[in-house]
């Protein structure tokens, strides 16, 4: 195995991680704007 | 760093880092206003969480502190492939019961738990069953989690093991009393964000301070090639596969995830599941990798204990700082499930013991909740207690798995096909016991007929759990195809074989009796059901002019 196929193997989780962290931030960001436009909980 | 080969930290340091975290957790359960709390807030958060909150919430759940030692301890065995049997597999538990879990609130709009669904179609004891298993997982869970916690702290500080278990209890209970679920979801983000970016530094800082993937690579050559190859049958029949028949047991037999099915918009369950199905992959695999780091760089566990191997390897290689962020990752992790297993636990003794089996659904809300609260008490304080006399649970976790591998087919069946009776349910998880006791503790000596006759069994469950997962996508047709398939193929390869790997066939043992036994009871009744009743059965336990979710205010945002 080639030695930066094996790095990516290992490195590409905690991109994946990134990601997702990014989603869901922006997601209840998104939430939490709307919550307080129609003066409801966001929980 | 000690002759231990961990870093200690100072009794005053570990107590600022827990006294911020859950200091911290605290003080955002402020922002919940409890003014209108419900005991629908209480259970569901009245069944309108968004995306973010819902799949933060059920990937902060879903990873526990054993997630990352057994994924390490996955990556160290196995090598190559062993973070992905243990993350992946784990991970499709999440993604495997999302169209079940729309069905779920297709038929109980106004649901808190499966057991009350359940007791809607069948009764009582059927009921029951599902309840004391679920009740008995989250018992388990909250104590694994305390108890991982007083080891971390004993580990990497001269405090004991009972105070790291006590100040994690306490902790988590402080937050969690007042708001129930709403706090735990609302809290179970921020452990998330803190978690993700926490795995985001560390596994990168580890791979780096080893040496980078070349010195890495270099040291893959000193592993065995079973532990080279990504498509180890190794890895596959010892871990993989018996996690795999696991995905949907671990799925319908948690409360926590059907809370959260429950709980969750219903226009955004798939997307709020798929999402936390990628993002539990990712966090727990790419720590496993750490695992495979340890192996690779010839790194041997502290006493032979595989538990010390994140601990050990972070010691080693990386600066007080990420110690402590390592700390607060752990801690977070264990903080997140612990705080959903008192919801639901608190859920299923308000629902299914009170208001179904006690109040006969004449609840009245204020005692359910103080019902609720109480719960989450007595939990905390057995998990407390359980933990501190570090109980060896293993046949307990063996007993919880098979009952949840016993329940899945009755389960799924019951809410899609009107012929399945009480009695059907019923017996169908007691003779699917028995038999997974007898060939998971060897009770009768497994050759002959007696080996074929289990190895048929098992390829019917290894059936049951293919065309299960393949109809909650694709229904009936494609299900029972690729049932059939499974299932020759199960017995084409583990004639003569399974009985070889005991966990494997039991586990398909009790798949395989209780669909057999749950289909010959139900074919033999004239018994139909109204599906419809379920919806009018399950109801909101708060006073008159709570939403009715039967009339579809459910999407309605």
């Amino acid at each position: 195995m080639e030695t930066w196929i094996f790095g990516a193997y290992i490195l590409v989780w905690p991109v994946l991680s990134l990601g997702v962290l990014v989603v869901l931030s922006a997601s209840v960001m998104r939430d939490l704007r709307a919550a307080r436009r129609e003066k409801r909980d966001l929980i | 760093m000690t002759d231990t080969g961990f870093y200690q930290f100072s009794p005053l340091t570990i107590l600022l880092l827990l006294a911020a975290f859950y200091g911290g957790t605290y003080l955002l359960t402020l922002l919940i206003k409890s003014d209108r709390q419900g005991t629908d807030a209480f259970m569901v958060a009245n069944h309108r969480v968004g995306f973010g909150m819902g799949a933060a919430s059920m990937t902060a759940t879903w990873i526990w502190a054993a997630s990352f030692y057994a994924a390490a301890t996955s990556g160290y065995t196995y090598g190559l492939s062993g973070p992905l049997h243990y993350g992946l597999w784990g991970a499709l538990m999440i993604l495997f019961i999302y169209p079940f879990g729309q069905r779920f609130r297709k038929l109980a709009p106004n649901g808190h738990t499966l057991g009350e669904l359940i007791h809607a179609r069948h009764g009582a004891s059927s009921q029951l069953i599902l309840a004391f298993s679920n009740v008995l997982g989250s018992l388990i869970s909250l104590m694994v989690n305390f108890t991982a916690a007083g080891a971390l702290v004993s580990v990497l500080s001269p405090l004991s093991f009972q105070t790291g278990v006590i100040i994690a209890g306490i902790g988590v209970l402080s937050y969690t009393l007042t708001s129930g679920f709403r706090a735990s979801v609302f809290t179970d983000f921020a452990q998330l964000v803190a978690l993700m970016a926490i795995a985001v530094v560390i596994i990168p800082a580890v791979l780096f301070a080893m040496g980078g993937p070349g010195t890495i690579m270099d040291g893959m050559s000193t592993l065995t090639a079973e532990q080279q190859n990504l498509f180890s049958m190794d890895a596959i029949l010892n871990q993989g596969a018996p996690y795999f028949v696991a995905v949907l047991a671990y799925a319908i037999g948690n409360q926590t995830i059907s809370q959260r099915l429950f709980a969750v918009n219903e226009k955004h369950i798939k997307r709020t599941f798929v999402t936390a199905t990628v993002g539990y992959a990712a966090i727990v695999i790419g720590l496993g990798m750490i695992g495979l780091m340890a192996v690779s760089a010839g790194i041997e566990p502290v006493n032979g204990d595989m538990n010390n191997l994140i601990p050990q390897v972070v010691s080693t290689y990386l600066p007080p700082v990420f110690i402590a962020l390592f700390f607060i990752l752990v801690i977070g992790s264990l903080s997140s499930t612990a705080d959903s297993d008192l919801s639901a636990l608190s859920a299923i003794v308000m629902a299914d013991v009170y208001g179904k089996n006690i109040a006969k659904d004449n609840a009245d809300p204020k005692k359910m909740l103080l019902i609720g609260r109480v719960t989450m008490i007595v939990a905390t304080v057995c998990g407390l207690v359980f933990a501190s006399f570090a109980l060896d649970i293993l046949v307990m976790l063996v007993f919880v798995g098979a009952l949840w591998g016993a329940i899945v087919f009755p389960v799924i069946a019951s809410c899609y096909w009107n012929r399945i009776t009480n009695a059907a349910f019923t017996w169908a998880v007691v003779v699917a016991l028995i038999m997974f006791c007898v060939a998971r503790f060897d009770l009768l000596p497994m050759q002959g007929f007696t080996a074929l006759l289990f190895e048929f069994l098992a390829a019917i469950g290894g059936g049951v759990v293919i065309g299960l997962m393949a109809f909650g996508f694709f229904g009936v047709r494609i299900g029972a195809i690729a049932g059939v398939i499974a299932f020759l193929a199960t017995a084409w390869f583990g004639f003569h074989f399974l009985r070889d790997y005991t966990v494997l066939m039991a586990s398909l043992t009790a798949y395989g009796v209780s669909t057999l036994v749950c289909v010959a009871i139900s074919l033999a009744s004239n018994q139909r059901f109204d599906f419809d009743e379920i919806g009018r059965r399950v109801n909101n336990y708060d006073d008159a002019g709570a939403p009715d979710l039967t009339k579809g205010t459910a999407t309605a945002q």
